[in-house]
């Protein structure tokens, strides 16, 4: 494991930033990827919000203090980039955020990058019906495995909280799987 | 093992394009690299007329001599108390007028019709009784002596020979 500071004040001298940001890139874009994936569901909306948060990242890493962990603040970004990035598409096609994520979930049978069974497409529409702050728990939790403490630093809510939340979470997608 | 089990689906089932990962971060510092040099451009390319920003104050202040009439906005703080202060006390004069006027005793058809609407029925009757002191003198004792051809004109007048009949 680097160590985080010293990376942190590689990335933000200009000498040696560019490096640097290269191996920020390594180490996290497919973790990032994965998370704005389940978010945003399409790859190309994915593509296009990972590049944005990159890109954020890199314009604000001088701003960084250094009071959450990297890892923490980028998800940060990437939650909020991916929500942003949903709330423009549904003003554009002017139907509410549900319409749209229930739309996105409804192409997934034509997708082309999506492998999925007929059970791991019902899990994705049952992860639709949640209201999106359970949405970004359930997948932080169960697919990416996150801890609770470090879901508090990205979601800027309590530990006990989003416990809760995730429990609810599971006991609807549960009801929703097992019914027809 | 039952296949729908949540914890029996252990990935979401999404792909990405082949090498997505390993061309993105050319793809991304292309683009990095467009956007700073966009950033970098010093100026828009547009130009003003010579000393123009010395002239802006001038202007405005001519406009504002030949214009100078005091507007008052409709939509000002003060006002709007005002307005909201009329309008109070006018609803406030409608309401104590017309109530009174209006104002009806309550009589006991208006608490019968209530009552039976309401479809209480006798246990919700008894919650509503149940913090009342039921007293003795609150019935009114009939003061008329029960004798037998009273009585028998009470029951043919009221009662129902077949539910009697029942019993």
């Amino acid at each position: 494991m680097i160590n985080e500071s010293e990376f942190i004040i590689r990335l933000q001298d200009p000498k040696s930033k560019e490096a640097a940001f290269r191996e920020l890139l390594q180490l996290y874009k497919e973790r990032l990827y994965w998370h704005i994936r389940k978010i945003v569901i399409s790859h190309d909306d994915a593509d296009d919000v990972l590049q944005n948060t990159f890109i954020k990242v890199f314009r604000s890493i001088d701003k960084f203090k250094g009071d959450s962990k990297l890892f923490s603040w980028m998800y940060r970004i990437a939650t909020n980039e991916s929500i942003t990035h949903i709330n423009k598409n549904a003003k554009r096609l002017q139907i509410s955020n549900e319409e749209h994520q229930t739309n996105a979930i409804n192409n997934l049978t034509a997708d082309v990058y999506f492998e999925g069974d007929a059970i791991q497409l019902k899990l994705q529409q049952a992860i639709a019906t949640l209201p999106q702050k359970q949405q970004l728990v359930f997948n932080m939790k169960y697919f990416e495995d996150i801890k609770y403490k470090d879901m508090a630093e990205v979601l800027d809510t309590s530990e006990g909280a989003l416990k809760a939340s995730y429990h609810i979470a599971v006991k609807k997608i549960e009801a929703f799987l097992t019914s027809d | 093992m039952k296949k729908d089990k949540l914890h029996n689906i252990k990935s979401a089932g999404f792909t990405t394009p082949k090498n997505y990962f390993e061309s993105f971060d050319d793809k991304l510092f292309e683009r990095l690299n467009k956007k700073e040099s966009i950033e970098g451009l010093e100026s828009t390319g547009y130009e003003i007329p010579q000393s123009y920003f010395d002239s802006v104050e001038g202007n405005v202040f001519k406009r504002l001599n030949i214009e100078e009439k005091p507007v008052i906005s409709l939509l000002s703080r003060k006002t709007f108390y005002y307005v909201a202060g009329i309008a109070a006390s006018l609803v406030l004069l409608i309401s104590i007028f017309t109530n009174t006027e209006v104002s009806e005793e309550l009589s006991v058809e208006i608490v019968e019709t209530y009552l039976e609407e309401r479809n209480l029925d006798s246990y919700e009757l008894a919650q509503l009784l149940a913090d009342v002191d039921l007293l003795e003198e609150d019935f009114t004792i009939s003061n008329t002596p029960y004798d037998e051809d009273n009585l028998e004109s009470y029951l043919l007048d009221n009662a129902n020979l077949e539910t009697i009949i029942e019993y």
